[in-house]
């Protein structure tokens, strides 16, 4: 194994089998795969693809039915490897009589961490992800979002080098989806490999730099996003300050001709609706009490009075 | 008192020190049994599991040299500890088979020196070595892990402390403290106000219980402030179980303060405090033990259930950590709780409005030193049975007693042997030394209405043997060996009556007097003394002091294999008959308080609590919580029968036989004590028994002693709880518990906790 590969799995397979050790559903087929260190590595797939599985068979919480895992370098059954991975459920399956503060102590304390250390690295942990306010409360009282939060915080107590996220961005809103995908980037510029499993393709385009696809337990594609995403027949023109017209559409048709092509559509670009969301609460976070009102009304209230 | 007696001969003496040899060999055979069978289906199951290219797998079913190795010599032991029964060769002696009627006598284990036992240990051994290798690898990583013998966790603590104290020390809370500590101070000032001693005795009681639980608490939370995933876990046990609101249970320990004594009790002094001491024990016992059950139960199921293992599992913890880690949090917590509630109990017990003379019986704690009790009259060849005497029975079906005949000239006597002094009677305070008797008297008259039974009592010691009578014509007396000695004896207190110092008289030779400087001198010169016509009651706990000079002269030559000091007990009274079994009657070492005795009985029920809370959560690691409920429930209250169930187990019935062939003679509508027919259904149904016997006897292993852990009979009776007893309970705990945690460790480490 290079030493830039962090995680490696060999023909992994996982068969899950009934009390009378009756097959019952093939989870995972013989996936051979490779996360270099530094990436941000995106699994996706439908539900029942072997997400979840290849996540747990990596973290030893399920065993291989045949084939093997590496982490580090180290079996994946070797409980020493976990000190350096960090790891967020795809549900914060987090203790909930806990606070927050009191959740990333226990979770510091099962890696050992100096006392000083971890009460100072919580503390940062919970101004990250925004719960300084609800430090507190137990986490039977936090929403789904802010448990996500905490429960990504306790996945960075460790000041991991890998770090595994199910579903990270589950239950939170577009905002916290925003937050999260920024964080996932921010993990990246900090060295660290993520490997993330989603079935939110855009949360994946957004972020990762490799993508797994698979499918009832099968691996069926594997590569960069950008060149897995690439159209090679097509080719895209953007334009600015011009407006559309007849006149414009015909140039245009003529040069694309020349060049053996044709033109296929001329038409304003749209945002995306998260762009959209994004940019609105920020306009109302700047401006208070700003509210929507219908066009008619709108007027009307910047008509001049008599 | 009386049912003190049965219960010592029912089950015979607890546990001591010199049962351990025997107990560890016991252990050795049945533990190693258990082991044997785990280490095949663990051999089994790791070489069947393809590991060839598996890296992962290698570590989880992980297989050593040395786990072959014990295991092949365990193989090879039990082959030839097969050989040796089928050819007979090295067995342990088998005791003849009770009488019909005859109670089953217990059995102390001992240590067997014959081959078969000895080969059998052995194997055991070598199973436990070989399934226990890889627990005891991890068990050491666990341990380094865990336990730092340095100050890094007195400085946690003080740090935590600090913290704590910090949120703590908020305005509002500081007013709440202080609120409900004025509030108590003033309830405890109007209950001295009111004159209620009873009352405020347990308001001063419940205070330092208290402050004592307090201080264990911090305690508890220093020891959770240790570095290490093991008191991680058990913190996290521990406020999960405080946070579900279940201590509010614990309140219900406060209800029998409600009901006095005597709507409970029965006429005699010593049921006072028998009962009230029963109602605490069983109180105690519920509110701990079931609540401890059911949080203990669900801990590692809900964790599994609601996927909170998998934030723990992915952390660097190993696997058995979690399941030490719940031991220690669970156990921990419940001790505190059995801690307070015993406090709070013995504050009740001690100030229950208990009788001046239930007081005096049994609000104490005896140190009793125990002899063996023999019955002896005129020689056996003389005697119309043509045996030696061996006590009248006198057809009670449950009493233990022998009795021996009332009469003046009667040669019956009850004999109590000490082989073995404390030096401490030598020294004794006042120069007397107390023996205390209780004794069933069998009356063939009325007697005299109020009147008790006359009785005399000789003490002797080894230098002073006393002749055996050989025909009932020589009126019965057991006299000195030593003629010459006996009339030096009787010129030296002829003497001393002239003196105006009778030796035989108790008003001018009683502790306190000074005849009694004059006895003691004499005893110790002659080694002898007696006491005539004392009158003795139907079951009363009653007492005489002999002189500490007997002890003296028994402590000087060496008697052999004589008893160094012996009692002989005759009743003179005609046409009655006096009761005694071995317990009955000792010599008083010293005296306890009854609060330090009533603690110490605590431990028993620790015990059982550590035996609920063990084995509830290495069940835990394979069953969901409501079958951990019901298999412990079911382990437990089982462990109440044990007695029966050995019975049942090594065929001791005197009639009816085994299971099957009472059940046999239930549907042949048999009587069980008919004689069995010789065909081939009954042959095989008794085959059926025997295998059915060894089944329950491997059954019988998995289950605790559970009433061997009890001492409220010792506290409610006023006798001490002898500290060797409660180290052979926590020895035996430990014991039981190791090979349940082997279990626990592998289910563990096999489980798919994500599947």
């Amino acid at each position: 194994m290079a030493d830039d590969v962090v995680v490696e799995t060999r023909s992994l397979t996982k068969v899950y089998r009934d009390f009378w050790g009756r097959k019952k559903k093939t989870a995972l087929n013989a996936l051979d795969l490779k996360i270099h260190r530094g990436e941000i590595f995106g699994l996706l797939g439908p539900n029942g693809s072997g997400k979840t599985t290849t996540i747990k068979l990596l973290l030893g919480l399920l065993f291989p039915t045949s084939g093997d895992a590496f982490v580090f370098n180290e079996p994946a059954a070797k409980v020493e490897k976990n000190e350096r991975i960090g790891y967020l459920p795809e549900e914060s399956y987090l203790y909930r009589f806990l606070n927050a503060e009191e959740t990333l102590d226990f979770y510091g304390r099962l890696f050992n961490i100096d006392p000083d250390v971890r009460r100072q690295r919580a503390a940062e942990l919970i101004e990250m992800v925004g719960l300084g306010a609800d430090k507190k409360r137990i986490l039977k009282e936090y929403s789904k979002g802010m448990r996500q939060r905490i429960g990504l915080a306790q996945a960075l107590i460790n000041d991991p080098e890998l770090v595994i996220l199910d579903e990270p961005t589950s239950g939170l809103d577009p905002l916290g989806t925003r937050w999260m995908k920024d964080l996932i980037l921010d993990l990246r510029r900090k060295g660290k490999t993520v490997l993330m499993c989603s079935h939110r393709l855009d949360d994946v385009q957004d972020v990762c730099d490799r993508i797994a696809i698979l499918y009832n337990g099968d691996l069926q594609t594997l590569g960069k996003v950008s060149t897995l995403l690439e159209d090679a027949v097509r080719l895209e023109v953007r334009a600015n300050g011009v407006k559309e017209s007849a006149e414009l559409k015909a140039d245009l048709e003529a040069v694309f001709r020349k060049h053996g092509g044709s033109l296929e559509a001329v038409g304003h670009p749209t945002t995306t609706l998260e762009e959209l969301f994004l940019k609105i609460v920020e306009e109302s976070k700047a401006r208070p009490g700003r509210r929507y009102l219908p066009p008619e009304e709108a007027k009307q209230s910047a008509a001049p009075k008599a | 008192m009386a049912l003190f007696g049965i219960l010592q001969l029912d089950r015979g003496d607890p546990l001591g020190y010199a049962q351990v040899p025997g107990l560890v060999q016991a252990w050795l055979q049945d533990a190693g049994g258990f082991a044997a069978a785990g280490l095949l289906l663990y051999l089994a199951y790791a070489l069947a599991t393809p590991t060839d290219k598996s890296e992962s797998e290698k570590l989880r079913v992980r297989v050593t040299k040395f786990m072959l190795l014990a295991g092949a010599a365990a193989l090879v032991l039990y082959a030839v500890y097969f050989v040796l029964i089928a050819t007979g060769k090295g067995a342990v002696p088998q005791p003849p088979p009770p009488q019909p009627g005859e109670m089953p006598k217990p059995v102390p284990p001992e240590w067997r020196k014959e081959l078969q036992p000895q080969v059998l240990a052995l194997a055991g051994l070598c199973a436990l070595l070989g399934i226990g290798h890889l627990f005891a690898i991890d068990l050491l990583n666990v341990v380094r892990r865990n336990v730092s013998f340095n100050l890094s966790g007195v400085k946690r603590f003080g740090a935590s402390l600090k913290r704590y104290t910090g949120e703590l020390g908020s305005k509002r809370r500081l007013a709440v403290i202080a609120g409900a500590l004025a509030a108590y101070g003033a309830l405890g000032a109007l209950l001295y106000a009111l004159d209620v001693p009873r009352f405020t005795g347990i308001w001063l009681g419940v205070l330092v219980v208290g402050a004592g639980v307090a201080l264990a608490a911090l305690f508890l939370l220093m020891l959770f402030e240790a570095e290490g995933p093991v008191w991680a876990i058990a913190k996290l046990s521990f406020k999960e179980a405080v946070r579900s609101q279940v201590l509010w249970l614990f309140l219900l320990v406060f209800l029998p303060v409600l009901f006095p004594v005597q709507w409970f009790a029965g006429g005699k002094p010593s049921d006072e405090m028998r009962t009230t001491t029963a109602i605490a024990t069983l109180l105690l016992s519920v509110l701990v033990l079931v609540p401890a059950l059911l949080i203990t139960s669900f801990g590692i199921p809900n964790d599994i259930k609601n996927w909170n293992i998998f934030t723990v599992v992915s952390k660097p913890v190993e696997r058995f950590e979690i399941v030490a880690g719940r031991f220690v949090g669970y156990l921990a917590l419940m001790t505190l709780v059995t801690l307070a509630l015993t406090g709070v109990s013995l504050v009740f017990v001690s100030n229950n409005s208990l009788s001046d003379r239930a007081r005096a019986e049994t609000y104490t704690a005896r140190v009793p030193h125990r002899g063996k009790l023999d019955f002896k009259s005129i020689v056996g060849t003389q005697r119309q049975e043509k045996k030696e005497f061996e006590g009248t029975n006198v057809g009670r079906e449950f009493d233990y007693r022998k009795y021996i005949a009332g009469a003046g000239v009667s040669p019956q006597r009850a004999i109590w042997h000490f082989a073995t002094l404390p030096g401490s009677m030598v020294r004794a305070v006042g120069d007397r030394v107390p023996v205390e008797f209780t004794f069933d008297i069998f009356k063939l008259t009325k007697g005299e209405q109020n009147k008790g039974v006359l009785t005399k009592f000789v003490f002797v010691t080894h230098n002073v043997p006393l002749k055996q009578p050989v025909k009932d014509t020589e009126g019965g007396e057991w006299r000195w060996e030593n003629e010459e000695r006996r009339r030096a004896y009787d010129k030296r207190a002829a003497e001393l009556r002239a003196e105006g110092r009778d030796p035989l008289n108790q008003a001018t030779a009683r502790p306190g007097t000074p005849g009694w400087e004059a006895v003691n001198k004499l005893a110790e010169e002659f080694g002898y003394y007696e006491i005539n016509g004392k009158e003795v009651f139907d079951y009363q706990v009653m007492g005489v002091e002999v002189p500490a000079g007997l002890f003296r002269n028994a402590q000087q030559g060496n008697p052999g294999s004589a008893p160094r000091f012996s009692v002989y007990v005759k009743c003179e009274s005609e046409g009655q008959l006096l009761g005694a079994a071995e317990p009955d009657l000792y010599l008083l070492e010293s005296e306890m308080p009854f609060w330090f005795n009533f603690l110490k009985a605590g431990i028993g029920l620790w015990c059982r609590l550590c035996i609920v809370v063990g084995l509830a959560v290495v069940l835990s690691t394979y069953l969901s919580g409501i079958l951990v409920v019901i298999a412990v429930a079911f382990i437990f209250v089982v462990g109440f029968f044990t007695d029966h169930l050995s019975d049942v187990a090594n065929n001791r019935n005197a009639v009816g036989g085994g299971p099957l062939q009472s059940l046999s003679q239930i549907f042949r509508a048999e009587q069980p004590t008919a004689p069995l027919s010789d065909s081939a259904a009954t042959k095989a149904i008794q085959k059926g028994d025997q295998v059915l016997s060894w089944v329950i006897r491997r059954f019988q292993n998995v289950i605790p002693d559970v009433e061997s852990f009890s001492w409220e009979h010792f506290v409610g009776e006023g006798f001490n709880v002898n500290g060797e007893y409660l180290v052979l309970n926590l020895l035996v705990t430990f014991g039981y518990l190791i090979p349940w945690f082997v279990f626990g460790y592998y289910m563990m480490k096999l489980r798919e906790v994500a599947a």
